[in-house]
């Protein structure tokens, strides 16, 4: 096999050319898969970092009656469910917690966990440092100890061994360090930097805290436990609850609720599964495409070759040895194309990340490692023995002694690989055409859905979080004082036409959702109790963000803490409860029983993207008269809204120096960071259906100018006969045109095939819109026509007297 | 019915220019059966190129039927060339792809013969060259003889008024080759005027004449 490949190389290295057009080709074409696997690799394929991350479920609460599918879980649900069910090896609870580490320059915000102890025993992973927490810390009063990631270890305390036992001051409070988790462990995800245990007092382990929802939950199951059967503990769990607790039992009952459980991972990547595979099987298409037009280049090679292998065979090599000698050619060709691909795909990783790709859950670990290494070599092999084989196996079946004979002037090889090269063409145009359209279709959707409105002008708005630490905000009065401060500071900006704020800002994946009542409403008999979602904003929210006002008014100053309690619904709660009604004056209660007056209607804005379908309620509360601890500032300016960050920075430093703030986004970049998980497979559809329209169109004239240059002489003899260019002319154009018609036919038949599994990628458009459909032949053809031209007119230029000349 | 005066061709080469034929005087009369001889490279081909007006590359006056071939513009070459001339190939040159009878259909089908009648006058030629059996058949199945047998009535069924042919016989065997002579001779005297390129003596004197050429100059 040595010799073989040091023959290949010497016979390759004698047509530099023809080695380089196809090294490339390949290079592209393998190191495009190999980038685009690296995400498909790193977002559904790589396990997470701790053992049997496989059975790792997510465990929430479900009210499908109710427009809520899925909710997290309350304290009591969670101490149910990991001491019922049977399936559970261990479970943990947690919620996000939101550090401000105390710091000598800027106030610094960690992302951090607060879980229960039982998180690493679920996880099964133990501190690199130190420990993890003991059941005795989730107790409230002994909670105040804190386990560091690795990362932060290494950037904020220079990987200090001597931190173990030292305290550190995180939202004005005092935390003992009492561990660090190992290099390269995380969760969630590595955006979490410290773990943090989740006390319940007493009150909160009671019947009462059902209904608090704001946790999530994880359990791993036993080796050979099912999802189904924890799935049956959980409902008789449900059940068992709904027998005791008799005031919650016709509440249960209309609203569906229930526990359900999910793959860890599906939880997470569920959203973008089927996209993700559409871009990997994109890209083997171009990449298919790319090898059968190296194949074409093979045999055509192998034709030219025709004497050469005949005189070969003739002086006694077998057939499985001529075989031997191309494929060794093809293999070393692909694997030089795998190599150089790599670094493609090197390159191509950075440029993914810049198209968008790295705002998709799990993007982080996008990378290229050792399995991304063996796909590429696992790639170049497979595609180098399968179409090496092609043109070996054409190559090695000739008849020595006629090739010998006709000298190679008019090779018989020619004319039997000119099949195959078809074929190869056909299957080339086909792709190109189903690529073609999946990315049409791709970018119709996208247009589509780029033309929602979502309720609200995101033009111009600027935006940043921040978390006020609840030890240091423990009163209404410091929160409004402290958000007074800052807008105030912020509305007296130059450009600034409106600032407001809110605790729950669309297009960020947050939510927030509460049952309310109504004096007004009668729940008919079986229907779940009004439940809807919530959020408190001040005045100047509605104005920043351009919310439209149908009825009543917008929140003012007035709407102070003593004064009346008032509300501002939405048209969909409107028109639930009230259809035909004005809704003005009527009362909301929640919570406490001092009700709520509704002073206004507000049109309904899409909160998680821009297909969301506007179904579910929404009711907005004053800031003044509810004030909370998380606050999102909208800006809207009349100028380029990301100049005025460093401003809003500003204002909420004067307002509290120590006070940090993060995600620092115009409402534009948020809501294309939504529509990210379309645009940036759209995008790359697009380009790899570019790249096949053009390798397919050089295919199309691959096999033209070949058959062209072996159809000289019987063009000269038809010249000769009485034929005009035009009928030469029209012999090429129609052997192209047979090619890119059954190509287009045989695309169009195979797109429709997956035009099912395709229809579910898309929005608002159908999978098999003929309009749409109707642009890759067009495309394709009008290519395929130019492509013509040249061998055409190579082809009209022949001259009789070649015919004529003697041989 | 062909009259050339002065003709020469050069070929500009690297060093200068390169007569392949030089001041060719010379008049065929219709019906004649002329061979044109000569050692290889004394410009035999290049001669039935500018006669088969394939060539346009010369000087020189030719008159063909009349009409001043140097004075025709591309298209009424053409014309002229679709309408008089019918070419016999050394190699004989059938379209490997097509049966015999569609060989012989080609040249119909290139003068815009309707399909009947294309009928009509391919099963009289094959009739009259006794190959009606053959029709069906590929190139590939039938030998040289047959083969330039198939060449020669596919150069007839346009009824040209001139046949040229490229040593006709260049790649048949001495029987198969007298056979094909005896053919032209049978076709001359049906009317048809025929210019030959040969190397074989014996081939030459089935013509009424011979012109004899040396390094692109006419010998008597
Ligand atoms: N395209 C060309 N360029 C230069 N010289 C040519 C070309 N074609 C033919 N010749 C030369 O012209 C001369 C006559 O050629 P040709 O008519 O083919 O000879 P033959 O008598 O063997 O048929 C030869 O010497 C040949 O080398
Ligand atoms: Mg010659």
């Amino acid at each position: 096999m040595l010799t073989d490949l040091r023959f290949a190389l010497r016979s390759l290295l004698k047509s530099p050319g023809f080695a380089l057009v196809a090294v490339l080709t390949l290079a592209l074409c393998i190191g495009a898969n190999s980038a685009i696997f690296s995400v498909v690799n790193a977002i559904l394929l790589k396990p997470y970092p701790w053992p049997d991350s496989d059975r790792l479920v997510y465990v929430y609460n479900s009210y499908p009656q109710m427009g809520l599918p899925n909710a997290g879980v309350s304290i009591p649900d969670y101490l149910d469910r990991r001491a019922g069910v049977r399936a559970f090896a261990d479970a943990a609870m947690f919620n996000t917690m939101s550090f401000n580490l105390a710091s000598d320059a800027e106030p610094e915000r960690i992302v951090g966990l607060r879980t229960t102890p039982s998180l690493f025993t679920t996880l099964q992973t133990g501190a690199a440092l130190g420990r993890v927490f003991n059941d005795s810390e989730a107790e409230p009063g002994h909670d105040h100890v804190i386990v560091l990631s690795h990362t932060l270890w290494k950037n904020r305390f220079g990987a200090n061994r001597a931190i173990i036992g030292t305290t550190i001051r995180l939202n004005t409070e005092t935390y003992t360090v009492v561990g660090v988790m190992p290099d390269g462990f995380y969760f969630p995800s590595p955006q979490n930097q410290a773990w943090v245990p989740f006390a319940f007092t007493a009150a909160q382990k009671s019947d009462h805290e059902r209904g608090n929802e704001y946790s999530s939950m994880i359990a791993r199951l036993k080796p050979g436990a099912t999802p189904a059967g924890a799935q049956a503990d959980l409902d008789l769990i449900q059940a068992r609850n709904a027998e005791r607790l008799v005031d919650e039992r016709e509440f249960y009952k209309t609203s569906g609720f229930g526990g359900r459980l999910n793959g860890f991972l599906e939880q997470n990547v569920a959203g973008i599964r089927g996209m993700l595979w559409l871009v990997q099987a994109g890209v083997a298409a171009a990449l298919l495409i790319g090898c059968a037009n190296v194949a074409s280049l093979l045999l055509a090679r192998a034709v030219a070759r025709e004497r050469e292998l005949a005189i070969r065979a003739a002086l006694g090599a077998g057939r499985a040895w001529l075989m031997r000698l191309m494929l060794a050619e093809s293999l070393l060709l692909f694997l030089a194309g795998g190599s150089a691909g790599l670094l493609v795909a090197w390159w191509g990783v950075d440029g993914l990340g810049s198209l968008g790709l790295s705002t998709l859950p799990r993007a982080y670990g996008v990378q290229l490692d050792f399995t991304v290494f063996a796909f590429t070599l696992f790639c170049a092999l497979l595609t180098g023995l399968g179409f090496g084989a092609l043109p070996a196996w054409s190559a090695s079946r000739g008849d020595a002694a006629a090739a010998l004979k006709e000298a190679g002037t008019r090779g018989s090889a020619g004319k039997r690989t000119s099949f195959v090269r078809a074929a190869l063409v056909v299957g080339e145009i086909a792709l190109a055409v189903m690529l073609l359209s999946t990315a049409g279709l791709l970018v119709r959707s996208f247009e589509k859905l780029q033309q929602e409105n979502p309720g609200f002008s995101p033009g111009g708005v600027i935006t940043a979080q921040l978390d006020l630490p609840d030890a240091k905000y423990d009163r209404d009065e410091k929160r409004t004082a402290f958000a007074d401060a800052a807008l105030s500071r912020l509305r007296a900006l130059p450009g600034v036409s409106a600032a407001g704020l809110t605790d729950v800002l669309p297009f960020t994946g947050n939510n927030s959702s509460g049952s309310y009542s109504s004096p007004d409403i009668q729940v008919p008999a079986g229907a779940p109790t009004p439940h809807g979602q919530q959020r408190v904003v001040d005045p100047g929210y509605f104005h920043a963000m351009g919310f439209t006002l149908l009825r009543g008014r917008m929140f003012t100053d007035a709407d102070a803490p003593g004064a009346q309690r008032v509300v501002i619904i939405d048209r969909l709660l409107a028109d639930r409860y009230w259809p035909g009604q004005d809704p003005i004056g009527k009362q909301i209660t929640r919570n406490d029983p001092k009700p709520w007056t509704i002073v206004g209607v507000v049109a309904p804005v899409k909160f998680q993207s821009l297909e969301e379908d506007l179904k579910k309620e929404t009711l907005y509360y004053p800031y003044a008269q509810a004030p909370g601890n998380r606050i999102i500032l909208t800006v809207r300016t009349t100028g380029d809204p990301t100049l005025l960050a460093a401003a809003v920075r500003e204002a909420v430093h004067s307002a509290d120096p120590e006070q940090p703030i993060y995600d620092v986004k115009t409402m534009q970049q948020r809501m294309d960071n939504v529509s990210q998980h379309r645009r940036a497979p759209m995008l790359l559809i697009s380009l790899f259906s570019g790249v096949a329209l053009l390798l397919a169109v050089l295919g199309v004239y691959g096999v033209l100018a070949f058959s062209v240059a072996q159809r000289t002489t019987e063009f000269g003899v038809r010249l000769a006969l009485g034929a005009t260019a035009g009928d030469i002319a029209g012999l090429v154009l129609r052997q192209g045109s047979r090619l890119v018609l059954i190509g287009v036919l045989t695309g169009l038949a195979g797109y429709l095939a997956l035009s099912q599994i395709i229809g579910r990628l898309l929005y608002g458009v159908a999978a098999t819109d003929p309009l749409t459909l109707a642009i890759a032949p067009v495309v394709l053809a009008i290519a395929a026509f130019a492509a013509c031209l040249i061998p055409v007119r190579r082809a009209t230029r022949v001259s009789p007297m070649v015919a004529l000349r003697a041989e | 019915m062909i009259q050339l005066n002065h003709v020469e061709k050069v070929y500009p080469l690297k060093g200068g220019v390169f007569y392949a034929l030089r001041n060719i005087n010379l008049t065929i009369n219709e019906g004649e059966f002329v061979s044109i001889m000569g050692p290889s490279g004394s410009g035999k081909s290049t001669l039935l190129h500018i006669l088969g007006l394939h060539d346009s590359a010369w000087n020189g006056e030719y008159t063909l039927h009349g009409q001043a071939v140097h004075q025709l513009d591309k298209k009424k070459r053409f014309d002229l060339q679709k309408k008089h001339i019918g070419f016999v190939f050394q190699s004989y040159h059938l379209l490997d792809d097509l049966t015999v009878y569609e060989n012989l259909e080609i040249p119909l089908s290139y003068r815009d013969v309707a399909k009947k009648e294309r009928e009509s006058v391919v099963c009289d030629v094959l009739d009259k060259f006794g190959i009606v059996a053959k029709k069906d058949l590929y190139p590939s199945q039938l030998s040289g003889g047959q083969q330039q047998l198939v060449g020669v009535a596919r150069a007839l069924i346009a009824k040209p008024s001139l046949i040229l042919a490229d040593e006709p016989t260049g790649n048949l065997h001495s029987d198969q080759g007298r056979e094909i002579m005896s053919l032209f001779k049978k076709l001359n005297a049906e009317g048809t005027t025929i210019i030959q390129v040969t190397h074989s003596e014996e081939n030459a004197t089935f013509g009424s004449r011979t012109i004899r050429l040396a390094d692109g100059v006419m010998l008597g």
